[in-house]
């Protein structure tokens, strides 16, 4: 029979551990995801699971079964992660990737153009992943979270704020910056245009 | 509305038919836009699309999670080790400045004061005097002071 989250964080409370195992393998998934789009392919990632679903548990007597668990445990991960972008950008680890900076220029190049991607994807979906996952190392941690869990997940920006402990608007704020961002970022890349001319023919007003 | 706006609100959905369709349309001229939402989408599509290797670890996870709060070591570490190592700390750092500062252990008083009283009574030449006079007080009671 299925149990509720509810019952699931109930029952871990009172020192089941089968029932924890159960609520981690039902959300392992969710924070495996948002772990890879925010830290990348690297060993970090395991670490972010493991320690979100342990603090997770120290902090279950102050989990209200009365809101979702989901939201919850993704703030948590996302705290985590959020952490270690700026432990990064301080330079406390480093990032390893198996692309080279210029290959990594050459993927990104694609990503300028209709339907650049989709036509080469099919067999070099990972390394344009890791060129993506390159690009938005570049952003503040807290707009990358907020365009991983809006744009790439398709989360709504109710939850999108919950998860990241902020306001809708705020929230939007973020995605907002994260993708003007993204398209400063990769113009600063050389040899990249990204257009900041109009073309001739636009007269149009919108 | 700026055009940045309207992108903004094109990706999430929020435009109407007339609009979607007008901006659509602005794509096909500005090429900024183009670029901007070209970018974004492939960036998405991308992300979305990879696949995630990943291992099943709950039960190692809720394993450890038991066994941190079920072991004394897991106890003490949660809530008497911080407290048992600052004590430790400081008694070490007390016991250490105690040894280093402290003067040298005085005498004891009383034991000084009888050592000094009895060197005083072997040596003080007025107590063999005082001891003679005594006895010649004494005798001198015995026979009716006619002592010679």
């Amino acid at each position: 029979m299925d149990s509720t989250d509810a019952t699931l964080v109930d029952r871990t409370r009172n020192g089941d551990e089968r029932a924890f195992a159960e609520l981690v393998r039902r959300y392992q998934a969710a924070v495996w995801g948002t772990a890879h789009r925010l830290l990348g392919n690297s060993s970090e990632k395991e670490d972010a699971v493991q320690e979100t679903f342990l603090r997770a548990f120290t902090a279950l007597g102050k989990f209200d079964p009365k809101y979702p668990f989901g939201p919850w445990i993704l703030r948590i991960a996302a705290n985590y992660c959020i952490d270690q972008l700026r432990k990064r950008k301080s330079g406390k680890t480093r990032l390893w990737s198996e692309l080279g900076d210029l290959e990594q220029e050459r993927l990104l190049r694609d990503f300028t153009r209709d339907g650049g991607v989709e036509s080469s994807v099919k067999s070099d979906l990972e390394s344009y992943a890791e060129a993506a996952r390159s690009l938005l190392d570049r952003l503040n941690p807290k707009y990358r979270a907020a365009f991983v869990l809006r744009e790439v997940e398709e989360r709504e920006y109710d939850e999108v704020a919950e998860i990241l402990g902020t306001t809708g608007a705020a929230a939007r704020v973020r995605v907002c910056r994260a993708r003007s961002e993204l398209q400063k970022k990769l113009s600063e890349l050389p040899g990249i245009k990204t257009g900041k001319k109009r073309d001739a023919n636009e007269n149009e007003k919108l | 509305m700026k055009n940045c706006e309207l992108l903004d609100r094109y990706r999430d959905g929020e435009l109407n038919d007339s609009q979607k369709e007008e901006f659509r349309r602005h794509l096909a001229v500005c090429r900024e836009c183009r670029t901007a939402n070209a970018l974004l989408d492939n960036l998405v599509s991308v992300m979305r699309d990879e696949t995630i290797t990943m291992s099943d670890m709950a039960d190692k996870i809720a394993r450890r999670a038991f066994q941190r709060i079920s072991s004394w070591d897991g106890l003490l570490a949660q809530w008497f080790r911080p407290g048992l190592a600052f004590a430790t700390a400081c008694l070490s750092i007390a016991l250490c400045a105690f040894i280093w500062f402290a003067p040298e252990r005085p005498p004891d008083d009383s034991m000084e004061y009888e050592t000094l009283l009895n060197q005083a009574d072997a040596s003080d030449p007025a107590s063999e005097i005082l001891t003679a006079g005594e006895s010649d007080f004494v005798l001198m009671l015995m026979w009716g002071g006619n002592t010679q």
